[in-house]
């Protein structure tokens, strides 16, 4: 039923689309004249000063042989020395026709105008030959792009230090890297009418469960948009749940969490053009793991792990907590305490509420600010932040002393969270807390935690359980969320992935489970 | 659609929640720390209470008032009429109990709302004070903090020191319901300018002020209720070895490390016999006379017995002639001797004045300090 609600939702979108891109009138073929090749190009390219036409004689071919291109989406290197050399001033021993004589290491012919369009905006270059029905498409594509770097939200100390780059091509490389196996599968996939876009979907064939595979492929397929300029728009099109304000794929940008998930069995999502790859299906407890947690040893990164968990508790709840306290349960603040917060509070002028979501939001300012800004100056509204939130406001008795750390810790809190979309989320979820608290103290804290567990596990990944392995209780997957346990007990692949084959290989494991 | 529907429906839902009603901010209450009754001479009661002033205007750092009323509800709403804020009940720590107004027969009676309303703390320490308490609420001792939290911490630390009980309110209720108990309280008196703990207040079988219990007497029966807890030390002079013409006393200080109590009963001869053998793991850490450890350390262990001996002999027959029965021994006769206990149940103290109790202290020396 929620797949068919999915559906009737992508279909409302595909028949408000207005127009489709326009394709060409006429596809013609291409023409043994090259003359009227090019008028016919010229055509199609108006107004593309970038287009670059070059003909010359060649003394390999008979008559005029023309090279077309997109300035800039071709590597000049490889277009001077590889195609122009060999066909300028053909070696004596050279090939005996164009696949022998250039050393590019794609060359597909092309007969109509549609697929010579395609390839030129995709970064080939054309080389129609004068008598030639044909043209042939070379292999020339060099973007401008990024040299692979450190990530740069998901930094980790001792894990790998390569971040995904906006090429899919290097990202699938990087990834494969990892796993040099023959079953890593990619399947391809065009979307966008307009800024065509390539999507392809990786994964591990025979563990990753088939109907998972079908679902997502469906749902991909169903995409009619302009264009997709980057992951997260099409994790939202692609989501089960798009009102939830948690995310429900994991979205990385380093290849070594994406082959940690390719091998448990989860299916890794490449969007070109886009420095970040989506993991399906993901669980809740994902977005609190990290590569770290993996190569530090266990007691340690069990110990991180809780610290993790105890901070969502903290940024979604003090703040709600603090509100509740002072408005409603003052019985439950210990004697001394309730003095100090008595004094502090008596001078202040807005009820808890007001004064903490006028904090709160300040916090998020001043966060979002130094996000947008370029890091000299985001320094000075560091400075700013920390002057106006941690003096002036108390000294000026516009906000209490408490609040002041109560807004400290939840800052902190927040910013432990090794997923920024998740971490989002709970800042997110701690305002509709802080309002519950103002109107129904402790209770209604409870009300929105219980609303909050319910509606995480009714959550779904790619129909995968989101609260798994705590709802539904999966016992051996348990092993790795509040505390991760050594790696040579963890021999079977999280149960939520539904993975076909639950046991990991290799023959390290424990002697009794040997057979 | 039917998302609307459930939203609708969700909203409906939490208005008719009870949160909003009683939404006091902080700064809106007058939080109570500490409340008072008394019996003046004209048998009215007196309810005091004492509350902290948050305002950096205000000069003092507490309010306190007194009002007439016959009711401790009645004077919640005297009081609102003159505190500040909205009373709060919620965290009194200290209920002070005037010692006019324990020797009045009912007075259990005026307590119910501690235990009927919800949003009143069990866990206030009940404290019998001898005098006016009318003195001790307007009582500002310049070098204290706020008398509530002073009297909280005062009742605490001495309680840890087993100079004196903690009774809670819940504590005081089952003392009272309980038929084979007498209840005790802390004693408190104001004394040249400052609040002293006396001991422990005796308080009949239905709940009269009977007699105080001073220290060291306090800590012989404390630590024949409850066995060790917290820091126990004690003093004792030992006669035979006062040296003649000097004015040193022979005198041994201890600290006990272990009790355990073990309590035989009986019924013979018309009356309940009762013999508790209390064994006792006991450091020295004073002794001012000399004296050869490694040869008589068992003469001093008896020596120490016998005095102890004697001390709650003198107890216990300080609490039967004032037919008290703090100790609980109505509840061992009760769980060995039924059959007995059913027929006096109903007037327990009366038969306890006349039974028989013999405490054997068996001291075992365990240190001796880090010197001979």
């Amino acid at each position: 039923m929620r797949i068919r609600g999915w559906m009737r939702r992508k279909k409302a979108l595909v028949t408000e689309r207005i127009s489709p891109s326009a394709p060409l009138v006429q596809n013609r073929m291409i023409s043994n004249r090259t003359s009227e090749n090019i008028e016919e190009i010229t055509n199609i390219f108006t107004q593309t000063p970038d287009l670059v036409i070059r003909s010359f004689t060649s003394n390999y071919m008979e008559g005029q042989v023309t090279l077309v291109y997109l300035d800039g989406l071709v590597d000049k290197n490889s277009i001077n020395n590889n195609v122009l050399r060999p066909l300028m001033d053909p070696p004596e021993q050279g090939g005996t026709n164009i696949f022998g004589l250039l050393s590019i290491s794609q060359i597909s012919p092309v007969y109509d105008f549609q697929a010579v369009e395609d390839k030129i905006l995709q970064g080939s270059s054309l080389l129609f030959i004068e008598g030639q029905r044909e043209a042939y498409a070379l292999d020339t594509n060099g973007w401008p792009q990024r040299a692979i770097e450190d990530p740069q939200l998901e930094t980790s100390l001792k894990g790998a230090h390569q971040g995904f780059v906006e090429t899919a091509l290097q990202n699938i490389a990087l990834i494969r890297r990892y796993i040099p196996n023959r079953e890593l599968k990619i399947k391809e996939f065009w979307i966008g009418e307009r800024g065509v876009c390539k999507v392809s979907v990786m994964f591990v064939e025979d563990i990753v469960d088939p109907d998972m595979l079908r679902i997502l492929e469906d749902r991909i397929s169903a995409i009619k948009v302009d264009s997709v300029l980057n992951t997260g728009e099409l994790e939202e099109m692609i989501e089960d749940n798009p009102y939830s304000p948690f995310p429900q794929f994991y979205t990385t940008e380093r290849p070594d969490t994406a082959a940690s998930h390719l091998l448990q069995g989860r299916i890794a999502i490449v969007v070109d053009r886009s420095p970040s790859v989506l993991i399906a299906p993901s669980t809740f407890v994902s977005f609190f793991q990290s590569v770290d947690d993996y190569s530090t040893r266990w007691l340690v990164s069990s110990f991180i792990r809780l610290l993790r968990f105890s901070a969502m508790v903290v940024a979604t709840f003090l703040p709600a907590l603090y509100i509740a306290l002072i408005s409603f349960n003052y019985e439950l603040i210990p004697l001394d305490l309730i003095l100090t917060v008595g004094e502090s509070r008596e001078r202040v002028p807005f009820p808890p509420l007001i004064e903490a979501v006028m904090m709160e939001l300040t916090l998020e300012m001043l966060r979002e600010a130094g996000v947008r800004l370029p890091s000299p100056i985001g320094q000075t509204v560091g400075i700013v932040g920390g002057i106006v939130i941690g003096q002036a406001v108390v000294q000026a008795g516009i906000v209490s002393n408490v609040m002041v750390i109560v807004v400290a810790f939840t800052a902190i809190s927040s910013f432990i969270f090794p997923n920024y979309d998740m971490a989002a989320a709970i800042r997110l979820v701690r305002f509709a807390m802080m309002g519950l608290a103002s109107m129904f103290g402790i209770i209604g804290i409870i009300i929105g935690f219980m609303i909050l567990i319910g509606h995480l596990i009714s959550l779904e990944s790619l129909g995968a359980p989101y609260g798994s392995p705590f709802a539904p209780v999966r016992f051996r997957d348990l092993k790795d969320t509040f505390l991760r346990l050594p790696l040579w007990l963890m021999k079977d692949r999280p149960t939520s992935v539904l993975s076909t084959q639950s046991r990991r290989q290799g023959k390290n494991w424990r002697k009794e489970d040997q057979q | 659609m039917k998302a609307c529907i459930r939203i609708l429906l969700l909203v409906m839902v939490t208005t008719c929640l009870s949160g909003c009603m009683d939404r006091i901010d902080l700064e809106d209450t007058t939080i109570t720390l500490m409340a008072g009754i008394d019996l003046n001479e004209k048998n009215e009661i007196l309810f005091y209470l004492s509350s902290p002033v948050f305002s950096k205007e205000a000069k003092k750092k507490s309010e306190e008032f007194g009002v007439k009323a016959d009711t401790f509800r009645e004077a919640r709403v005297r009081l609102d009429e003159v505190v500040t804020g909205i009373t709060l009940p919620g965290k009194i720590q200290v209920y002070i109990l005037g010692k006019r107004f324990l020797k009045h027969p009912e007075w259990f009676r005026y307590l119910d709302v501690i235990y009927r309303d919800a949003r009143l703390t069990v866990n206030s320490r009940m404290v019998v004070y001898d005098g006016d308490v009318h003195e001790l609420f307007h009582f500002n001792p310049k070098d204290k903090p706020r008398l509530a939290l002073h009297l909280t911490k005062l009742i605490d630390t001495a309680a840890r020191r087993n100079v004196t009980v903690k009774t809670k309110a819940q504590d005081l209720h089952r003392q009272i319901l309980e038929k084979g108990i007498t209840p005790i309280l802390t004693e408190i008196k104001k004394d040249n300018q400052v609040v002293k703990v006396m001991g422990i207040a005796l308080l009949s079988g239905k709940g009269t002020y009977v007699k105080l219990i001073e220290p060291p007497e306090s800590t012989l029966l404390l630590l024949l209720l409850d066995g060790k807890q917290g820091d126990v030390a004690m003093s004792f002079l030992l006669p035979e070895h006062q040296e003649r013409g000097k004015i040193i006393k022979s005198k041994v200080s201890i600290v006990i490390k272990d009790v355990s109590n073990k309590i035989e009963t009986s019924y013979q001869d018309g009356r309940f016999h009762f013999t508790v053998r209390q064994k006792l793991k006991i450091s020295i850490t004073e002794r001012l006379f000399p004296f050869d450890m490694e040869k008589g350390y068992k003469q001093m262990e008896r020596e120490i017995e016998e005095e102890l001996r004697k001390s709650y002999a003198k107890l216990i027959e300080k609490c039967q002639k004032s037919a008290t029965d703090p100790f609980g021994f109505g509840m061992h006769a009760r769980a060995y001797e039924y059959e007995e206990w059913k027929k006096v149940k109903d007037n327990w103290t009366k038969e306890f004045t006349k039974a028989s109790v013999q405490i054997i202290p068996e001291v075992s020396i365990k240190g001796n300090g880090v010197v001979k």
